[in-house]
């Protein structure tokens, strides 16, 4: 009997004994790869954030690359600009130096010490706005909302993908400083669209259907006349701060669509054990991140 | 009306083509048990024409001139022989005895493999799965037969088996005829088949006769025994994880028998002890306040099969068989605390759990209707069903005021249940041709994924809420027709139809499935084969790759997701050698389409949405060459074979619509299986298995990704795991020794066996899962997990 037990408890320990030990990584490559981050408009300066990625195997944290040689080239590979370093990463054009819609855009970074990296994309042509209405009302709950509908002519033939956002703009006084600072952020809106990607849509204030940006495409209404509607949720409080906001538009690439929408499918999955992975789209060649164009429609709001 | 009229007029060429004298039929059974013998071969030495019996033991024979001479005989039974006269059909029952010792002859018992028209499968014996030694000691049908070429194992320990690089899903594996969804106990360590239960195993990979569908990859055809017609047996074992008791018996002497096998674990009855010691130092004895907690928990499994079958006469018999299991992890416990004021007194009851089974019950009637025609008609219940969830209760008393209550509940439950009727004719016009028919209907209910949650107090109704996939319904339907036919001594054709169909709401989903088989005999001991078959399944298995729990969803086709479809062309060369070697080599080419999987970053637990909103839609293929070489008796038996494959899917919105390799495509696989046989008290087994590593996602980088509409100085941004390409990574390649030894003790009416084995035994460290982990001296490594060391088992089995 005592063998028994023994032989019992010596086999259960075995059983029940997890082996963990380091194995070599077979890995094609791993070194360090040049991440850029452009999304550009037809109203602003060229603007990237270059940076290297952390290889699986490193400790270090993210930092940026500093004095990378940055230039965009159009369609016939004419050199268009040059992006010159701000600091932290952060690269822009000269003054004047702007997209314009319709073009095709190649950025080229080289860094020493990196592959250097590559990567494509377009500004899509500018969406003709047919009208902009927004209306002050009071929905079921007795909350007061600002109801937005823009009207749009979608462009027929081509796959059009949209972004729609709602910034807050003001400034606020640093107590101790004294100095004015200059915000702009996003404000929660909500939107029952069908045609809207609910990747990026989360629950706030009771508002099923909230987003920080609507994403959507025009699969369903292609070459049509399209209404978008949604609402400014905290737009009492908004009144009350006498602040302004601004309505913007973004007619932007396939890429920069797939960017974000596998962005937001990325952050929603992280962490969840029971959720399949992700891969977050990018067009840089040989290297991460995105390169990608929208052309920018936007209004100003008085809340 | 078309249709029956051809039906009619092949019939009657079948019968007028063939000037038969007279027809022998009957079944072939096992004299001491009365069990029938499936596939035993009936050949008569005269006219040189001969038949197999079925897998309810009946034949049937035509032969042309007034007399024949017959030759019955089954590996590891003594061969039968009849002369008989022609002058009238002759009832002919048979029984075979079995002998003690398989010897090395080259008379075969059976059919070589050169002679089968039937490729891509193989049969495996009872006996040897028995003597091979195995995980823990269980001895268990389907790792044996991950042990074949074209069939792999999945992970670790697991009783999953992938065929031809197809999907777990794709297998039909069937117990006395009825499906069953999931053939696994203790999270795929261990199958739900009882070995002291089962008569005969078929795997096929290929080739499928139209008799078979409904699943893309394989069927896996298990019988189970029928109970001793004769005489009251047992059997059973005592092991390491479970114990078995196998008993049957007549319950009229060759009238009607039984059989019922049990068996149960008992990891939660071994753990208890400690639990409640753990409980006894946790609660701090009696009299203390403070807190009071108590936890029990633990796992275990039980499966039951039962069958009665009743012979009415020769020709009419009836059988009631059932399967019953469960799996249940546990975790309950109580808790009773105070405030710090001792104003209060909470109470709480936890109880969380899984559970997870199978039950199936299948009524089944057998009848000659004439000497070359056999009926079989069925009617199966046939259930699956998952649920995790877990219930608090809790209860606070006050001092100065009235009590307050309050109860959780949360339960996530899945499962399939199909009720079935079919018919299947067995038809024997002559020694050329062995026809088979049928057709049936399965009422399909699925509930894929519905969460259930639920919250009361004393003090208010609560919420009782239920979310998630809602109930589906479907029919599916089917009728074959195939046709064995030997054109010529050489040359022997296996042709069929299968149709199909499923109704899903709106959507009617017909297929017409071609089968065709041939084999060419070369010489008397070499033959070619080759094979095609279109195949259509419609049940999907939705997999969560990340996770393994038994959660997997059987979802049927619907208005918005179609059937998947297959073709698998194989060709293929067998030899029978010298001393009962036998050779083959096949090369196959599968490509599958309308594969399901989930999309990217959806939670299969716990979510509201339907499960249709969560899949997306691909292809498959897979092809590769598969080598076996067998030896199916004398002292020292057994098999090697060997694997080379690719298997890819495509999906347009994975992996940016490129081609990757499955995350079972393995590129080389060997199985070595062999026993030896010393006398009569002392057999040992060795296995060995090697695989190159299989396919899996290693995030190899990390990068800072813009987090919003524009790129400034102010612009957030987070990490993000960079995923270069699906399944670019491999595991470390897999192999591990397994050894056993079997001491046999017979005595007259009980016989006893010592099985001592030795899993993995170099120990070696298989990796199960691969982690990056930042060690102690703040570098960072790759790291795998393995499961499983160098295992001792050690069982008790009995007979008598």
């Amino acid at each position: 009997m005592k063998k028994l037990t023994l032989f019992l408890s010596v086999t259960s320990f075995l059983l029940f004994t997890n082996c963990t030990k380091e194995i070599e990584f077979d890995a094609q490559d791993i070194a360090p790869r040049i991440v850029v981050n452009s999304l550009f408009t037809n109203d602003s300066l060229w603007t990237a954030n270059i940076s290297r990625s952390v290889g699986v195997l490193e400790t270090t944290s993210y930092t940026s690359i500093n004095n990378a040689d940055i230039s965009i080239f159009n369609g016939n590979g004419v050199l268009v600009t040059t992006l010159t370093d701000q600091g932290d990463g952060l690269y822009t054009s000269p003054t004047g130096a702007t997209p314009v819609a319709d073009e095709l855009y190649t950025i080229e970074v080289n860094a020493s010490g990196y592959t250097s990296v590559s990567a494509t994309n377009r500004i899509p042509t500018a969406v003709q706005i047919n009208s902009i209405d927004t209306v002050s009302s009071t929905n079921s709950d007795g909350q007061t909302i600002l109801e937005t509908t823009i009207n749009f002519q979608d462009p027929p033939t081509n796959e059009n993908y949209y972004m729609v956002e709602v910034l807050v703009k003001g400034t606020w006084i640093d107590f101790f400083e004294g100095d004015t600072i200059e915000f702009r952020e996003p404000l929660e809106i909500s939107c029952n669209d069908v045609n809207v990607e609910t990747v990026n849509r989360f629950n706030f204030g009771g508002f099923e259907n909230t987003y920080l940006y609507l994403m959507l495409k025009d699969e369903n209404f292609d070459g049509e006349d399209y209404a978008l509607t949604f609402s400014v949720i905290n737009y009492a409080e908004l009144k009350d701060l006498e602040l302004f906001g601004e309505i913007r538009l973004v007619n932007t690439s396939e890429a920069y669509f797939n960017y974000l929408k596998s962005f937001n499918m990325y952050q929603r999955a992280s962490g969840n054990p029971f959720a399949t992975p992700v891969q977050v789209y990018s067009n840089v060649e040989n290297g991460m991140g995105i390169f990608a164009g929208g052309t920018l429609t936007y209004w100003d709001v008085g809340f | 009306m078309k249709k029956f009229t051809l039906f009619a007029i092949l019939i009657l060429v079948f019968q007028l083509s063939f000037a038969q004298k007279f027809t022998i039929s009957g079944t072939v059974k096992e004299a001491k048990t009365g069990e029938p013998i499936i596939g035993a071969k009936v050949f008569d030495l005269k006219s040189k024409k001969g038949t197999i019996s079925n897998e309810y033991g009946f034949y049937s024979l035509t032969l042309p001139q007034d007399s024949a001479y017959i030759r019955v005989s089954y590996i590891g039974y003594t061969a039968m022989e009849y002369q008989l006269d022609g002058k009238k059909d002759i009832a002919l029952p048979i029984e075979l005895l079995t002998i003690q010792e398989l010897e090395e002859v080259t008379v075969t018992a059976e059919k070589n493999i050169e002679e089968r028209t039937q490729m891509s499968s193989f049969d495996v014996s009872i006996e040897k799965i028995k003597a091979l030694p195995v995980f823990l000691g269980e001895k268990d049908i389907i790792k044996t037969i991950q042990l074949f070429p074209g069939v792999q194992s999945g992970s670790e320990g697991s009783s999953g088996i992938y065929v031809r690089g197809g999907g777990q899903d794709q297998n039909l594996m069937l117990l006395d005829g009825v499906p069953i969804y999931n053939a696994t106990h203790l999270f795929g360590f261990f199958s739900i088949f009882n070995a002291d239960a089962i008569n005969k195993v078929t795997m096929i990979k290929g080739g499928f006769p139209a008799r078979y569908g409904g699943r893309l990859s394989s069927v896996l055809d298990i019988r189970m025994k029928e109970g001793n017609m004769k005489e009251f047996h047992g059997e059973g074992s005592v092991g390491l994880i479970s114990s078995k008791l196998s008993l049957e018996g007549p319950i009229v002497k060759d009238k009607t028998s039984f059989i019922v096998s049990g068996r149960r674990t008992y990891i939660d009855v071994l753990a208890r002890p400690f639990i409640n010691m753990r409980n006894r130092n946790q609660s701090g004895g009696k009299g203390d306040v403070g807190s009071n907690e108590t936890q029990t928990g633990g796992y275990y499994f039980w499966d039951l099969n039962a069958k009665i079958n009743h012979k009415f006469s020769e020709t009419s018999r009836l059988y009631l068989s059932g399967y019953f299991g469960r799996d249940r992890f546990y975790n309950d416990g109580t808790n009773e605390y105070t405030t710090d004021e001792d104003t209060s007194i909470t109470q709480q009851n936890n109880s969380n759990g899984l559970r997870w089974g199978n039950a199936i019950a299948a009524l089944r009637w057998n009848k000659i209707i004439t000497p070359k025609l056999f009926m079989n008609l069925t009617g199966t219940f046939s259930q699956y069903e998952f649920t995790v969830g877990g219930e608090n209760q809790s209860t606070t008393t006050y001092q100065n005021a009235p009590s307050t209550s309050q109860n959780i509940l949360f339960n996530y439950n899945s499962g399939i249940q199909d009720w079935t009727v079919k018919a299947d004719f067995d038809y024997r016009p002559n020694p050329n041709h062995t026809i088979k028919f049928g057709l049936g209907d399965t009422y399909h209910t699925f509930v894929p994924g519905v969460n259930q949650i639920a919250l009361s107090n004393n003090t208010s109704s609560g919420i009782d809420t239920t979310f998630g996939s809602s109930r589906q319904y479907g029919h599916e339907h089917w009728a074959y027709f195939e046709d064995d036919w030997e054109i010529s001594e050489r040359l022997k054709l296996n042709i069929g139809l299968h149709f199909s169909g499923f109704k899903a709401n709106q959507e009617w989903y017909p297929s017409i499935q071609p089968r065709f088989a041939a084999r060419y005999m070369l010489n008397e001991n070499s033959s070619l084969k080759m094979s095609y078959s279109s195949m259509t399944q419609f049940l999907h298995l939705l997999t969560n790759p990340t996770i393994g729990l038994p959660t997997d969803l059987w979802v049927p086709v619907t208005d918005r997701v179609a059937p998947e479809y297959s073709n698998q062309f194989a060709l293929g060369y067998a030899q029978t050698l010298t001393k009962g070697f036998q050779f083959s080599v096949e090369g196959y080419y599968k490509d599958m389409r309308n594969l399901i999987a989930y999309k990217e970053g959806v939670s299969f637990f716990g979510s509201s949405q339907d499960w249709q909103d969560k899949i997306t839609v691909g292809n498959g293929n897979s092809y590769g060459l598969e080598v076996l070489v067998e030896k199916k008796v004398g002292k020292t038996s057994g098999w090697i074979g060997y694997t080379l494959s690719w298997s890819n899917r495509q999906f347009d919105s994975l992996n940016f619509g490129d081609p990757y390799p499955y995350i079972y495509d393995r590129r080389h696989d060997i199985g070595l299986a062999i026993t030896h046989k010393f006398n009569d008290r002392v057999d040992i087994g060795v296995v060995w298995v090697f695989g190159s590593g299989y396919a899996t996602t290693l995030a190899q980088q990390t990068y800072l990704g813009v987090s919003g509409l524009s790129v400034g100085a102010n612009t957030p941004y987070e990490p993000v795991e960079h995923i270069e390409a699906r399944n670019d990574y491999r595991m470390p390649s897999y192999h591990r020794l397994d050894l056993g030894i079997n001491l046999h003790k017979k005595k007259k009416n009980w016989e006893s066996t010592w099985s001592f084995g030795l899993y993995n035994a170099y120990s070696r460290q298989n990796a199960f899962y691969l982690f990056f982990e930042e060690g102690n001296n703040g570098a960072r490594t790759l790291n795998q997990l393995s499961l499983f060391p160098v295992l001792p088992s050690v069982s008790y089995s009995f007979k008598f």
